[in-house]
């Protein structure tokens, strides 16, 4: 890539594969915000780290580009719209806004519901279970399967091809594809690709695939686009949730004063929900390339270095976050776990009801857990996202809470 | 007291709509309108306040 700087030489860049982030992000973070506004990693990309500067960065499309920064995660076509700049981006943006909308998601919140009861009552009568296995895996797996009219019946499938092609993803997320990616992409694209054929055919619009078929307008997504969108659906919107969803349990299960207010008051829980994603989302850095060369934090970045957003330290940054980490479930701050600008992330408004949903139904059958004994949470790293592989869970067998209470909204 | 959206900034996080229901609706697409002239009744102040200060892409303006 023409123009990339070499890293530093002196000992203040940052090495992100070597951070303490399996044993504690607050720890972690606090390493990457004290290397500076500016911070260089070990791949000679710039580590933005404020706030501020995460805002600038994001809010530039033309100046920061996400098609040259994501080109080459195993995708077979493009990746729809993650991986666009405007006014393509734009495009797609305004197509796929309206589905995954409040007014296009809520109306499936009963279904996510009765999914994540279901997940949760086959484990309620041992008194165990693997947080992560049983319940922040399938979950959105099944959300998926189900918005996009395919048998739940598939889901063991589907979580083999995305963790396939995920595995061969790097922690920057835009490394080569290697052949094995490759072939489980293909694979994964024939299932979606007949799939999409098949849709085509039999017509009906009472999921989120049907209605994006049966849109005639000249804007509408060809075949390809909707196999980019298939394919990103995939890849951001289960592993993400299943990595918030082991995070925000995690700390419930090791801290019952946080704990005991939600189950006290499980209105608080859409707020919770925000502070355990700004302590710790899954995401800690959004990949960008510089257009032109750049002045940020008092220095040039020259054009085609990468420049990585670390959302996750901004979302720390004392100077929009008082007592930055202290978890405070009444805190009402602006954050960007969801990133920001214009490609802000699409699917928010469905992974925060995915969230309330799993931690509603499962706080009113299972007020009382913990940790199973002799257990640590540490999250996996090196990685892609910020999560927990496997927590397993000790509670009351039968769960000891109501499982009628509340069961109204 | 009056508060507006900055559509070029909205990207439908849907902040404001949620936590100033009252005072911000959804439109079709997810992204946020104020209702009415946007002006902001007696006892919603702290509402539009919290709007402001939630929205992470500070489209959300309150004026006096």
């Amino acid at each position: 890539m023409s123009g990339q700087a070499t890293p530093p030489a002196d000992n203040k860049v940052l090495r992100f594969e070597e951070l303490p982030m399996a044993e504690s992000r607050t720890a972690a973070y606090k390493i990457v915000r004290e290397a500076g506004p500016v911070a260089r990693d070990d791949h000679g990309a710039y580590v933005i780290t404020t706030s501020e500067g995460a805002e600038y960065v994001l809010r530039q499309p033309g100046l920061f580009s996400s098609k040259r920064a994501f080109d080459g995660v195993g995708s077979p076509v493009p990746m729809v719209p993650i991986g666009t700049d405007p006014p393509e981006h734009t495009r797609y943006r305004r197509l796929l806004q309206p589905m995954f909308s409040p007014r296009s998601t809520a109306p499936w919140q009963p279904r996510i519901r009765t999914l994540a009861g279901e997940l949760i009552d086959n484990v309620i009568a041992k008194g165990e279970c693997d947080l992560v296995a049983d319940l922040a895996v399938p979950l959105p797996a099944q959300v998926f399967l189900t918005l996009f009219g395919l048998p739940l019946e598939d889901r063991d499938r589907l979580l083999a091809w995305k963790d396939a092609i995920l595995d061969t993803v790097g922690i920057r997320g835009a490394e080569a594809p290697s052949e094995e990616s490759a072939r489980l992409g293909a694979e994964l694209f024939g299932y979606l690709v007949s799939h999409i054929a098949q849709r085509r055919q039999d017509g009906g619009t009472e999921d989120m695939l049907g209605q994006l078929l049966a849109d005639t307008s000249d804007d509408a997504l060809n075949d390809e686009e909707m196999l980019g969108l298939s394919f990103q659906f995939v890849l951001a919107g289960l592993d993400t949730v299943t990595c918030a969803l082991s995070t925000a349990f995690a700390t419930l299960a090791s801290r019952p004063g946080l704990r005991r207010q939600i189950v006290a008051d499980p209105s608080l829980i859409p707020n919770a929900i925000e502070e355990l994603l700004r302590v710790d989302g899954p995401v800690a850095t959004l990949p960008r390339v510089v257009t032109e060369d750049v002045e940020l934090g008092g220095q040039t970045i020259p054009a085609g270095n990468y420049v990585q957003v670390a959302v996750a330290v901004a979302n720390r940054d004392p100077a929009e976050h008082p007592d930055p980490d202290t978890i405070d479930f009444k805190r009402q701050e602006r954050h960007l776990a969801f990133g920001g600008g214009p490609h802000g992330c699409l699917g928010s408004h469905l992974a925060r009801m995915e969230m309330r949903v799993a931690l509603e139904e499962w706080h009113r059958r299972i007020p009382e857990y913990e940790l199973a004994p002799g257990t640590a949470p540490r999250a996996t790293w090196p990685a892609g996202l910020v999560g927990i592989d496997s927590l397993p869970l000790a509670f009351p067998a039968g769960g000891g809470g109501d499982p009628a209470a509340g069961s109204a909204q | 007291m009056k508060v507006s959206v900055d559509k070029e900034l909205c990207v439908g996080h849907g902040r404001c709509y949620d936590v100033a229901p009252e005072l911000f609706e959804d439109d079709e697409e997810g992204y946020a309108v104020v209702r009415g002239d946007g002006s902001v009744p007696p006892g919603q102040a702290d509402a539009a306040r919290l709007a402001v200060r939630l929205c992470p892409e500070r489209a959300v303006t309150l004026t006096e």
